[in-house]
């Protein structure tokens, strides 16, 4: 079972990721640390200085690790804000904050203003949901992060992979927050 | 004549529940007029559609064209679309509805947030034409 777990920069994909695989004895993929490991980008962003990641060649990599190790009775968990671009998957899991929670755990990375505004201006116009959900569709959930500690999120998570709960994309609206 | 034309910009946000269109003077400064499909339509699963973004358009031209404004810049930002970063149902029936109702439509550049942390995805530049 392919469980992607998406959403803004900041959000708390690999906190969360880190304390769910440990529940359900997952395989972890961090795309971040796979970008890195494997050189799976084209060159860096002049605007913003980050890497370009080479979509094609990450998705390669992901098709051979899951070719690997998923199985009937494993999960693999991708985290990563691109994970929801990969078209395989079983369940997909945005995570959410508001805007200002966002904020206040972007800073804790240090980011400068202009990559903080940036990250929160996509949070509030649902840049990752709505494209999960352009390719996912039903199987996307978004999950609101703002209130609630890690642990209970990968619980939350736990709860949607059993089929005991959802969390339908719209449920989730911070666009008020660029009033 | 040509230099006593007034323009504007419009700033048009739109997620998946909602649309938000922001029209500011031509240097961004000042605000002029702010609209929500939400603002317009009170049913919270209208906002989203595609009539509650017109609508918001149509008042928020009303408004501009009072304080003289006759053109608009445009400044989407808006996830999803047709394909990759193309601005959603939202914003095409903003920019249209603001056509409609008599306002000369300029500039329209897609500036689209890109999540983005030590990586992110190709193609970020900004301002690219719709
Ligand atoms: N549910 C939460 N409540 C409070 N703080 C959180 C939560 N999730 C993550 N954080 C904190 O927010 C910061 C960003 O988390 P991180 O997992 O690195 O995000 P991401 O991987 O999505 O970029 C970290 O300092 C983390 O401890
Ligand atoms: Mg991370």
């Amino acid at each position: 079972m392919i469980i992607l777990i998406t959403g803004t920069p900041g959000v708390g994909k690999t906190t969360v990721s880190s304390i769910l695989v440990e529940k359900i004895d997952a395989y972890l993929v961090n795309i971040n640390e796979l970008v890195d490991e494997k050189h799976l980008y084209n060159g860096i962003d002049e605007e913003r200085g980050y890497k370009i990641v080479d979509l094609d060649a990450l998705f390669n990599e992901m098709d051979e690790i899951i070719r690997e190790v998923d199985g009937p009775d494993r999960y693999v968990v991708v985290e990563g804000h691109l994970s929801h671009l990969f078209e395989n998957s079983d369940i997909v899991i945005v995570l959410r904050a508001n805007p200002d929670v966002l904020r206040d755990r972007m800073k804790i990375k240090g980011w400068k203003a202009a990559k903080i505004r940036e990250n929160i201006e996509a949070e509030a116009i649902d840049v990752c949901s709505y494209e999960a959900f352009q390719i996912h569709g039903d199987k996307v959930n978004e999950i609101d992060t703002s209130d609630i500690p890690p642990v209970q999120v990968a619980d939350l998570i736990i709860d949607v992979i059993n089929g005991d709960k959802s969390f339908p994309v719209g449920n989730v609206d911070f666009l008020e927050y660029l009033k | 004549m040509a230099e006593k034309e007034k323009w504007g910009v419009a700033n048009i946000y739109s997620s998946f529940n909602n649309t938000i269109i922001t029209i500011t003077d031509i240097t961004g400064a000042e605000t002029i007029t702010q609209w929500s499909g939400g603002k317009v339509v009170r049913a919270d699963r209208q906002e989203s559609s595609p009539f509650a973004a017109m609508e918001a358009a149509t008042r928020a031209a009303d408004d501009v064209k009072e304080k003289g404004i006759i053109g608009l810049h445009i400044k989407v930002r808006a996830p999803g679309g047709n394909g990759p970063r193309t601005p959603g149902p939202g914003a095409q029936a903003t920019i249209r509805a603001l056509a409609r109702a008599g306002i000369r439509i300029g500039k329209i550049e897609d500036v689209t947030p890109i999540p983005h942390d030590g990586t992110g995805r190709p193609g970020g530049k900004r301002g690219r034409r719709v």
